[in-house]
């Protein structure tokens, strides 16, 4: 079937909301060719290295560039809730517990130092922006990816997108962390024609310290997923110092080669690039501020380990 | 079929002059704001009739150039003339014709538009603050740029910000660009040039710099001084909807007629280039570009980082090569302007 081919076609569930925070086009690292990435708001996972802090909560959140700020006290005089306030300093204070969301001052912010992260959009609007890279997708061989956050958090609204997705005959994947129940993907993966799947920690003791939540249900959904047939890439993060060590890479490793549909294993480098998100929302501190972010030739250690139990691994 | 530099030229067979001359488009939508400024023109009722004024404007101004050029190609053909070369043109020979007087299979005399994006987002920009919300009359407007946007950096980030700008996918914006595109080419094409056709293009070489050094601000945001858009895509620092977007954008409008030539820039920085994945990729980008009619694609493979050292420390960086606007250059030999404007094209970041 042609790409697009039968758009006009409605699946059920095109007036769905839901909340998402971004849609970025030329996506080339999530999944294959050139996609579009949908990142949906909310994350029922914790990890220290998270580098979406805005994915997190469920809802819109005001995100604050106080670099972009030129101080024209427009934000001020729109608030009626006075959670800006510009003391005699000079200091720019924005007082979050007194904030309600509405708005305002990121509509009167042209300097953009105020961004609401997170919009209600419904799943027709989503396909609207899907649709218009299509060229891109049959050139390319790539497609649409749901990601986040965790696109399962939203699940209705992300199986309409994939039902829909799939009736237009566009490639769908899911980025997820595997942290749902089984009833969602079970409805989700007929729609899904790629598995985006992060393994972070083997041991379940640590997975739940690091992320906090425990890692059974999510090593028992890899297992279903694989055994319904949907292609797999594993995504592992790496972390130095915290899931770096050859017996937790290896036991991974070993664990995967009983996986049958994994198409190949990402080695995710860890980086910094998140942490001013940060303080940007007021954050708690950005935990793995003094770790240092892999050298090149680390990963590759790492690569050779996995690559060792036949299965394609790349650095992403 | 060759191409000299940005044009397209059929090779051994062509007579052609280029870039005559660059015009600087966003300068005859100032012209026009100046002109009911000070109440040399009223001011229309009407953003279809203030549009109509500035197509009259740049009308005249082409009008005006394809005069002299036509004198001087006449004066060309009458005194100029050059024998050894035109031996080596089809068809002089068989016609036993100088290709200063017409002898060439090909002949045309290509112009170069400058600025199309400026003129675009300036045109909205009048049409929303001027006719839309009415918040502004063109005089005041026209007294805000001459000022330089002085004090109104929050209405100059609305414009920049918040206004919708071409070569983001914007239907209004992307709509206007290829109206202006048909009304240059138009223009252009009901002109003669001595023996010459006279042919549309847009492109700018450093002649943005240049051109746009002289400008003073215009409604688009844009300072006074700084550079007009460097090629047919989206202003400088204005493309914020990713490469495919952009490429869609400026594929909007046929290419076909404007064969003295246009480029649409693309920038990466080079650790987005780095697996047989993302090559893929961008191939796919240019494949597309081109099948949709693009006429010339510029890839800048660079960091934005590297250039600011190599800015710092040109001594490191002799060799750093970087294409500049159909052509390449050694970063370390372009100006401070020029160089920033490098910096500034949008670095696209691969997801």
């Amino acid at each position: 079937m042609r790409l697009g081919s039968s758009r006009q076609a409605k699946t059920p569930g095109t007036n769905i909301k839901g909340i998402i925070f971004d849609i970025k086009k030329f996506a080339i690292h999530d999944g294959p060719g050139i996609r579009t990435t949908v990142f949906f708001k909310g994350c029922p996972l914790r990890c220290w290295w998270c580098h979406n802090p805005e994915a997190i909560q469920p809802g819109a959140e005001l995100v604050w560039f106080e670099n972009k700020c030129i101080k024209c006290g427009e934000c001020i005089k729109a608030c009626e809730e006075g959670a800006h306030e510009l003391l005699a300093d000079g200091t720019r204070v924005l007082h979050r517990d007194r904030c309600t969301l509405c708005g305002d001052c990121v509509e009167v912010c042209y300097a953009e130092a105020l961004v609401m992260e997170g919009r209600e959009v419904t799943v027709e609007e989503v396909m609207v922006e899907l649709r218009k890279d299509i060229p891109f997708y049959e050139n390319s061989g790539g497609g649409i990816t749901l990601s986040g956050g965790e696109p399962t958090f939203q699940h209705e609204f992300a199986l309409a997108i994939l039902r829909q997705c799939h009736s237009e005959g566009l490639h769908t994947a899911i980025d997820t962390t595997g942290q749902t129940r089984w009833e969602i993907f079970e409805r989700m993966l007929p729609y899904t024609d790629l598995v985006l799947y992060d393994l972070k920690q083997m041991n379940s003791t640590s997975h739940k310290q690091l992320t906090g939540v425990p890692n059974e249900r999510i090593l028992a959904n890899l297992a279903r997923i694989s055994d319904s047939g949907v292609a797999i890439e594993i995504r592992m993060p790496i972390i130095p110092g915290i899931n770096d060590d050859r017996d937790a890479i290896e036991c991974a490793a070993r664990y995967l080669t009983d996986v049958d549909t994994i198409t190949r294993v990402v080695l995710l480098p860890f980086h910094k690039l998140g942490e001013a998100k940060y303080s940007r929302l007021d954050r708690d501190a950005y935990r793995l501020k003094e770790l240092v972010p892999p050298e090149e030739s680390r990963m590759q250690e790492i690569a050779e380990w996995v690559r060792h139990y036949d299965l394609d691994v790349s650095v992403g | 079929m060759n191409s000299t530099c940005v044009e397209i030229k059929v090779v051994g067979a062509s007579n052609m002059w280029v870039t005559a001359p660059y015009f600087n488009c966003p300068q005859g939508l100032l012209d026009v704001m100046e002109k009911i400024a000070n109440g040399a023109m009223p001011e229309p009722a009407t953003f279809a009739a203030f549009n109509d004024l500035v197509r009259d404007e740049l009308a005249t101004v082409v009008t005006e150039s394809a005069r002299q050029l036509d004198h001087i190609w006449h004066q060309r053909a009458d005194t100029g003339c050059f024998p050894l070369a035109s031996c080596f043109i089809d068809d002089c020979l068989a016609k036993g014709m100088d290709f200063d007087r017409g002898g060439a299979r090909y002949n045309w005399v290509e112009n170069s538009f400058v600025g199309l994006a400026n003129l675009v987002d300036g045109l909205i920009a009048v049409k929303r603050l001027v006719y839309d919300s009415e918040e502004i009359s063109i005089g005041e407007f026209r007294e805000l740029l001459r000022n330089d946007f002085e004090g109104q950096e929050p209405l100059r980030l609305r414009i920049l910000n918040r206004l919708p700008s071409y070569g983001n996918g914007d239907a209004e914006a992307d709509a206007l660009a290829a109206e202006w595109a048909e009304i240059l080419e138009d223009t252009t094409e009901s002109h003669v040039v001595g023996l010459h056709t006279y042919v549309p293009g847009f492109f700018c070489w450093v002649m943005h710099e240049r051109l746009g050094a002289k400008t003073g601000a215009t409604p688009d945001g844009r300072k006074a001084g700084t550079a007009l858009a460097d090629g047919a895509g989206a202003a400088q620092g204005r493309e914020r909807k990713g490469p495919t977007t952009s490429v869609l954008s400026t594929t909007t409008w046929n290419h076909k007629r404007a064969l003295g030539g246009l480029v649409h820039n693309v920038k990466f920085s080079k650790a987005t280039l780095r697996t047989e994945q993302d090559l893929a990729a961008l191939r796919s980008l240019i494949e597309i570009y081109l099948r949709r009619g693009g006429f010339e694609i510029q890839v800048n493979v660079v960091n934005a980082e590297i250039l600011r050292d190599a800015q710092a420390h040109p001594e490191k960086y002799a060799d750093l090569l970087v294409r500049v606007a159909g052509y390449s250059d050694y970063f370390v030999h372009l100006d401070p302007n020029m160089q920033a404007e490098v910096i500034q094209r949008t670095e696209h970041a691969f997801g």
